[in-house]
């Protein structure tokens, strides 16, 4: 079952059990945890339908298209890398990336005034719950800052953003 | 002889006489005296055996294999990233090289506050100049020193603030910036490439991706170290391996060395044992330039702004340094404030981008305690408090970093705080008064976590002796950065491999 179907005590339980395994995330400089450089993709996603929408747009309001430089995480398929990361970590947080996406998509635009789900609402909404995320200490911090981590870090270590940030890459 | 997890594929006993847990700067420096002096010596290192050419300069693959949780153990609380090595070699294979001494203050500190009386800098003489020697110790050459670190020294000059280049044991270095994500050059003498080979050349025996679980007393005063060959990578166990011996010696750091000691029943023996914990956390600060920077290029670490040492005989290791760091780029994008096209400005900069970190060294305020899961595997739980003086001295050293590089001709700096705003002029310096420091706005990173195996004169005030032997009488010995009183040093490679070449050198002569 779904994890948005469960009743909601089973939810909550559910939403403590996998956040807590976030709490690294949420501290850590270096979300990422692939286990090899070169990594054949997965034929099926990690995530279902749902989370991927919630992370989709959650993706889309940090790193969104235009602004400094022009691509961002829906221009360069920022999804399906995440989606292949989650693959390879440790199974604990990458069931706890899902918690996360779930708290995002459900409990989080309450913080903002917002009764719809994360992925339904427009940008400007989104970045304000996002900001109410941040500025709610505790769970809801650790959450956004976590989920930062792991869009930031699977973004700015992609080849073909080099070339906006200035960076030119490996020597090797 | 090196054998690697993958290459055991049924259940095995081995025997020796040394077991050397853990193959960095201590278990290296420790396996190769041992088996230059002819003595059976066996090592385990839980992770992988990793050469040069794996090594593919690219942060999001190098973390996972080189690092303890691919780089993801923090303080309970979230606060603290605490980075460990976790591969052949382990630290030395990826910290920036660095080596400086304990200063003598600092051995004056530990003799009060343990009674490490043996512990003089006469004492250790002899120490510094063979593992100077075997390390290649010695001052960065000046055309690796990039802008992110010369400019620190420039601006200390100009503000008429003392900065030194630091020492290192690079080799070769051709300043590809990558030391942070193993030396892809082979031009660190880490002991992945110094003493370990050489230990393997006299004899002694390394196994890689085996986990020490426990050691079991046996009769006739041997042990029986219960060790877990795991699978590369997520470390799931494999197959269960024991090896008996009549001597182990830990050196598998102050995170683990502590838990392999409490999961052998020792913790009633050893009141301070996982105790005393200091992470030094240190606070990355990043600014904005007009010009380049590009501090992924060029020796990390080089220039060390050494004004503010405030080092006592009653304090140990004070004051507070700024130390020009680099080498990746995701990590600084991660630290950066904010996010939308907020952030993109910023990261949109990143070869005007310089990154400094600030090292407060701390005074043992944490602990560990841990549990095991159904796998085995160790799940550390460390607790950790920054006190008021520890907090008090990190917020007057942000604002002399922030004096240094607006000095330097910085535009913006960010004291990577994800509330915190970027300051713009030294104006704006006395807002750092009220930076908060909690959990999810700030991250600090510890990269010398020492303590929880302290060494001093008794079993009340220490888990070792001044030979670094437990107080139980046990011939088991602790040789890596948990048995530091206080923190050693602001940078403890060096130093663990001091503390190990005289603790291993006293056991010989013995």
């Amino acid at each position: 079952m779904h994890p948005n179907q469960l009743p909601e005590l089973s939810r909550r339980t559910f939403l403590c059990r996998t956040l807590q395994v976030l709490g690294a995330a949420a501290a850590m400089p270096l979300a990422s945890v692939s286990i090899a450089s070169s990594h054949a993709p997965q034929a099926e996603s990690f995530l279902n339908g749902g989370e991927l929408a919630t992370l989709d747009a959650l993706a889309d309001s940090l790193i969104p298209s235009g602004g400094a430089f022009g691509p961002g995480a829906r221009d360069v398929k920022l999804l399906v890398h995440i989606d292949d990361y989650l693959h390879r970590i440790d199974p604990r947080v990458a069931t706890g990336f899902r918690g996360a996406l779930v708290y995002i998509e459900t409990e989080a635009p309450a913080l903002a005034g917002k009764s719809s789900p994360f992925s339904a609402l427009d940008a400007e909404s989104r970045a304000a719950v996002l900001q109410a995320m941040l500025d709610t200490p505790g769970l809801s911090r650790g959450v956004f800052l976590a989920s930062k981590n792991v869009c930031m870090v699977n973004f700015y270590t992609l080849d073909q953003v080099w070339q906006f940030t200035g960076y030119d890459g490996p020597m090797l | 002889m090196i054998v690697e997890g993958h290459e055991i594929n049924e259940t095995l006993n081995l025997q020796t006489h040394t077991l050397v847990v853990g193959s960095g700067s201590g278990g290296g420096v420790a396996a190769f005296h041992l088996a230059e002096a002819g003595v059976d010596t066996l090592v385990i290192e839980e992770g992988g055996y990793h050469v040069a050419s794996e090594f593919n300069q690219r942060e999001e693959d190098m973390f996972p294999m080189l690092y303890r949780n691919g780089g993801q153990q923090t303080t309970s609380d979230g606060m603290v990233s605490v980075l460990q090595g976790s591969c052949y070699g382990g630290g030395t294979v990826i910290n920036t090289s660095d080596c400086v001494p304990i200063p003598p203050e600092v051995l004056q500190h530990w003799q009060k506050l343990s009674g490490t009386t043996d512990w003089t800098e006469k004492s250790l003489e002899e120490s510094y100049a063979r593992v100077g020697k075997n390390i290649n110790q010695r001052r960065v050459n000046k055309s690796l020193i990039n802008q992110n670190n010369s400019m620190l020294a420039s601006a200390a000059k100009k503000l008429g603030w003392h900065s030194h280049v630091m020492e290192s044991n690079r080799k070769g270095c051709i300043g590809s910036g990558y030391c942070v994500v193993g030396c892809s050059y082979d031009a660190r003498l880490g002991t992945n490439l110094s003493y370990l080979p050489w230990a393997i050349e006299k004899g002694a025996r390394v196994y890689t991706d085996v986990r020490c679980d426990r050691i079991e007393r046996l009769q006739g005063g041997t042990y029986r170290v219960h060790c877990t060959v795991v699978q590369r990578g997520l470390r799931t166990p494999r197959l269960p391996l024991t090896i008996d011996c009549e001597r182990v010696i830990l050196a598998a750091s102050s995170i683990h060395s502590p838990a392999i000691l409490a999961r052998s029943g020792l913790l009633p023996d050893l009141p301070q044992l996982g105790r005393n914990l200091t992470l030094q956390p240190q606070l990355g600060v990043i600014s904005f330039f007009d010009e380049d920077i590009i501090q992924w290029r060029g020796a990390p670490q080089s220039i060390a702004v050494d004004q503010f040492d405030d080092n006592t005989a009653e304090k140990g290791l004070r004051g507070f340094r700024m130390e020009g760091w680099g080498g990746v780029v995701g990590l600084p994008s991660v630290l950066l404030p904010g996010f939308g096209k907020d952030h993109k400005e910023l990261t949109g900069r990143m070869r005007q981008t310089a990154v400094t970190a600030l090292l407060v060294p701390d005074q043992p305020s944490g602990s560990i305690s841990y549990q095991w899961n159904e796998q085995g595997r160790v799940i550390p739980k460390i607790d950790y408090t920054m006190t008021a003086e520890w907090k008090q001295r990190l917020v007057e050293g942000m604002k002399r970093t922030g004096e240094l590089l607006f000095a330097a001709g910085a535009k913006q700096i960010s004291f990577t705080n994800q509330a915190f705003p970027l300051l713009t002029s030294p104006d704006e310096l006395h807002k750092v008064e009220s930076f908060p420091i909690e959990p999810g706005l700030s991250v600090f990173t510890s990269a010398h976590n020492q303590g929880t195996c302290r060494m001093g004169s008794s079993k009340e005030n220490s888990v070792v002796d001044q030979n670094l032997r437990l107080h139980t009488g046990d011939n088991i010995y602790v040789m890596d950065a948990s048995v530091m009183p206080s923190s050693a040093s602001t940078h403890v490679m060096l130093p663990i491999m001091v503390v190990a070449d005289r603790a291993i050198h006293r056991m010989l002569d013995a």
